[in-house]
């Protein structure tokens, strides 16, 4: 009887230990393919950090020959009316596009995800922040007059758009993570009042997000990081 | 039972508990590196699922260059006319006024055309379309690449701005109505693609009961903003 037992326990043991011999090998086996993934990937990454490099020092380069062109606008706009109008015009607009760094009274908003967010969360949805809410606060914004906005560093645009890739949002096509800091600048009391009750914000406040707001006289937004240019339309005369 | 055999008994016992004790440390001891090995391949899959971001990032990348690339051409030929004419003394001016003209066109001061679609989006006696849809709608135009934006004719800004008010839809301050029309410049293709696929906008809208239909157009026609836009609270 007890050696029975004694055999009974030893058989399940060889077992147990003949499975987890199987697993271990077919783990190895998984594992040295994708040790091979990972050499092509560290290629592959070379590449995409050889281009950027590159998109850097073309986009530095760009940035030079801007500078040069106001240089050189002024130059020519020099003592003569007309021309000192259009360049003055020419930089208000390229401000107004997105292409200069801008400061002045605003209001920062900052929303994040819960820390206590939890996948089991009947009301997950709810605590995370999503592309179509940072669609829902910037329009409030632009509501209060805003009159110019940039999200964790990246400038909203007319052609902006604010996608969700996965568990990230992109703006711009750049990738970004929570805490979204949403800077606006305009009137600072009039831009607070998206905090209203009943407002989108405290909608997302209610739904368990994290939201701070501060007024400035000092909010800095960046200018685009890219070039804006139009390759399918051109202006109907 | 003799004492004799007690002691065989136990000196058996002590053997099988020997046996018992190293398979079972053999057993921890494999289990152990399983884990191990589950701990990294779960980095492997991750350093897999990064192989895609690679591939995207460096098509990104690649193309942004092209574009600036581009651009830099651009300004360095501006610069050299500008230079050609002020040394020979000719009249610059015009340079400065093409700039200004196609400045104006990005920020959507003047009218434009272009290859295009065309969306019209109307209330049903189901549905009734929203300032949000509205804003959705234009948020995946321009992640398909739209250039240009009209909503009734009113041209979206950088500044407009959607609002439900009532029974209308508010835009640049205009209340306007369904059916409401939607135009956008862009890459004909990419633009209908984007919007038509399975799942997408177009797909999602009928599913729900909306009536929504979209065509192409090689020649849409966008009118210009007609509010004025200011910086005043910028230093």
């Amino acid at each position: 009887m007890e050696k029975r037992q004694i055999a009974i326990t030893l058989g399940v043991m060889c077992m147990l230990l003949t499975s987890g011999i199987i697993i271990q090998v077919n783990t190895t086996k998984k594992n040295t393919i994708s040790s091979n993934v990972r050499i092509s990937n560290s290629d592959l990454r070379d590449e995409v950090l050889e281009w950027k490099e590159k998109y850097e020092r073309v986009y530095a380069e760009f940035q030079k020959s801007e500078n040069q062109l106001e240089e050189i606008r002024q130059q020519v706009a020099k003592g003569n009316n007309t021309f000192t109008e259009e360049e003055q015009e020419l930089k208000s607009i390229n401000a107004l596009l997105g292409l200069t760094d801008l400061t002045g009274e605003g209001i920062v908003v900052t929303v994040a995800d819960n820390n206590n967010a939890n996948i089991k969360d009947e009301n997950l949805f709810e605590e995370l922040v999503h592309n179509l809410d940072i669609i829902g606060i910037v329009n409030e914004l632009k509501n209060s007059g805003a009159e110019a906005i940039s999200i964790n560093g990246q400038r909203v645009l007319s052609t902006t758009a604010i996608d969700c890739a996965g568990a990230v949002i992109t703006v711009n096509g750049e990738k970004i993570n929570s805490p979204f800091v949403i800077s606006a600048i305009g009137n600072k009391d009039l831009l607070n009042g998206i905090t209203r009750p009943g407002s989108y914000i405290g909608f997302m406040e209610e739904g368990g997000v994290i939201v701070k707001i501060e007024k400035s006289d000092e909010v800095k937004i960046p200018k685009y990081n890219k070039v804006i240019n139009a390759k399918h339309m051109t202006t109907k005369k | 039972m003799s004492e004799k055999n007690k002691f065989k008994l136990d000196k058996s016992k002590l053997a099988i508990s020997i046996t018992i004790f190293i398979i079972c440390f053999i057993i921890v001891y494999v289990m152990c590196i399983q884990f191990k090995t589950v701990d990294k391949i779960d980095v492997a899959e991750i350093e897999t699922m990064r192989e895609n971001d690679l591939r995207e990032a460096l098509a990104n990348w690649k193309e942004q260059y092209q574009e600036t690339d581009k651009e830099l051409k651009t300004n360095e030929e501006r610069i050299n006319e500008y230079q050609n004419r002020i040394e020979s003394d000719e009249e610059a001016g015009e340079l400065l006024q093409d700039e200004l003209e196609n400045a104006k066109m990005l920020l959507g001061l003047t009218n434009v055309h272009g290859t295009g679609i065309i969306i019209t989006f109307t209330d049903n006696n189901d549905k009734y379309i929203l300032s949000e849809d509205l804003l959705k709608l234009i948020n995946e135009l321009n992640s398909a690449g739209a250039e240009a934006i009209s909503i009734n004719n009113e041209r979206i800004v950088s500044m407009t701005d959607i609002v439900d008010v009532g029974e209308f839809i508010v835009i640049n301050n205009k209340r306007i109505t369904s059916p409401y029309t939607i135009k956008a410049i862009g890459d004909l293709t990419y633009l209908q693609s984007a919007l038509s696929i399975k799942n997408g906008f177009l797909d999602e809208y009928q599913t729900n009961g909306y009536t929504i239909s979209m065509k192409t157009d090689n020649d849409v026609v966008i009118d210009k903003y007609e509010g004025k836009m200011t910086l005043d609270y910028v230093k």
